[in-house]
């Protein structure tokens, strides 16, 4: 390439670079690849102890306050439903390790793929049941005895259901835009 | 051999033989000097765990640069998402080059341009460039990347021609 372009080799200047980086040993591969095994380890029993200092406390208040019992149950469902599909589907965003010495063009268009997917299926795992969730907290507000039906209490129901309403759209767009995105990108390869 | 011992060896021979070549793809990848240091970890874990389940059905360097490159675009496609819109060689080509050509006249100012050059590419079309500049063939490169040898030499001759241009250019700025 020197004699074409009338510059330098480029690929002699490429492989040229001086190496800056420190080496990494088989030692310190074996160390990094257990201390992330056991982050992952850590971080799923911080989420079950979370869940179980959360719930059960959550549960107690629910059962003293008999209005709130369907509500306070439908939001633990909701939550519980979110935080399982949230873990299932993030960990489908990452290719699994036979994936990645797959040819690339193969490799890229699977992770294209997944990222579509991810964004397409948002709503689904996530949306609906926060869309149900706030449906049934306005209705556990307007059947309870406990409020009586002002208008400031209209006005903060109206408040809770569209400003809930307003952020599940927006999420809902979003998702979509992004979902179109990668799929046009995926397009661009096929062509 | 018991295959943890194999893995090792793999890895061995993997770290010394191609460490050049590694630390060179994670600099067409990452611009920050802290999150290259992660991609290079990054690539040498995704290697570690492949190597257990290389089965000698393609070559190890075809096995190396294929796992490199996926680690670094697995690692990179979220971020690219929110930057400015990554270019195909075509796009690059028809993009004004803003470098300053009199300042361009030893070769860390030509790696710059290279860099930036490859920064701005799409991941497949980037793997196509670094791969080529490598040193490895029009088949080669397509066993790494699953295209045709067909689309790769003409990937790698439309590069060349970018390339020539673009110094005559610069070579004309500078006398």
């Amino acid at each position: 390439m020197a004699n074409e372009s009338g510059g330098p080799d480029l690929r002699d200047v490429w492989q040229a670079q001086p190496e800056m980086e420190p080496r990494m040993s088989t030692d310190e591969i074996r160390g990094k690849v257990r201390s992330l095994e056991q982050e992952s380890r850590r971080r799923s029993l911080g989420l079950i102890a979370c869940g179980a200092v959360i719930v059960p406390s959550w549960l107690a208040v629910a059962w003293y306050l008999p209005d709130f019992r369907l509500m306070a149950t439908i939001g633990l469902a909701t939550a519980l439903w979110i935080v399982h599909h949230a873990r299932r589907y993030t960990s489908a965003r990452r290719p699994a390790v036979d994936m990645t010495s797959s040819p690339s063009l193969a490799f890229y268009r699977e992770l294209l793929e997944r990222e579509r997917d991810w964004h397409r299926r948002l709503p689904v795992w996530f949306l609906s049941p926060a869309a149900l969730s706030q449906a049934v907290i306005a209705l556990t507000f307007y059947s309870s005895a406990r409020f009586a039906h002002t208008a400031v209490f209209f006005a903060m129901l109206a408040w809770l259901v569209g400003g809930g309403g307003a952020v599940l759209l927006f999420g809902l767009k979003r998702s979509r835009r992004e979902a179109d995105r990668w799929q046009r990108e995926l397009d661009a390869l096929g062509s | 051999m018991e295959p943890a011992a194999q893995q090792e060896d793999l890895y061995r021979e993997v770290a010394n033989g191609y460490a050049g070549a590694l630390e060179r793809l994670v600099r067409a990848y990452e611009h920050d000097a802290e999150r290259r240091r992660d991609l290079l970890q990054e690539v040498h874990l995704a290697l570690w765990r492949s190597l257990a389940l290389f089965d000698h059905r393609c070559s190890l360097r075809t096995w190396v640069y294929r796992v490199a490159h996926n680690a670094a675009t697995s690692h990179g496609i979220r971020r690219w998402a929110k930057a400015p819109p990554l270019l195909s060689l075509d796009e690059v080509d028809e993009q004004p080059d803003e470098s300053d050509f009199e300042r361009d006249a030893d070769r860390r100012l030509s790696m710059d341009r290279l860099l930036g050059l490859i920064h701005r590419l799409k991941p497949l079309d980037r793997q196509v460039v670094l791969l080529y500049l490598e040193g490895l063939d029009a088949a080669s490169i397509g066993e790494v990347t699953g295209s045709s040898p067909g689309s790769i030499a003409t990937k790698v001759h439309r590069l060349k021609k970018l390339l020539t241009r673009r110094f005559q250019e610069r070579g004309r700025r500078g006398e």
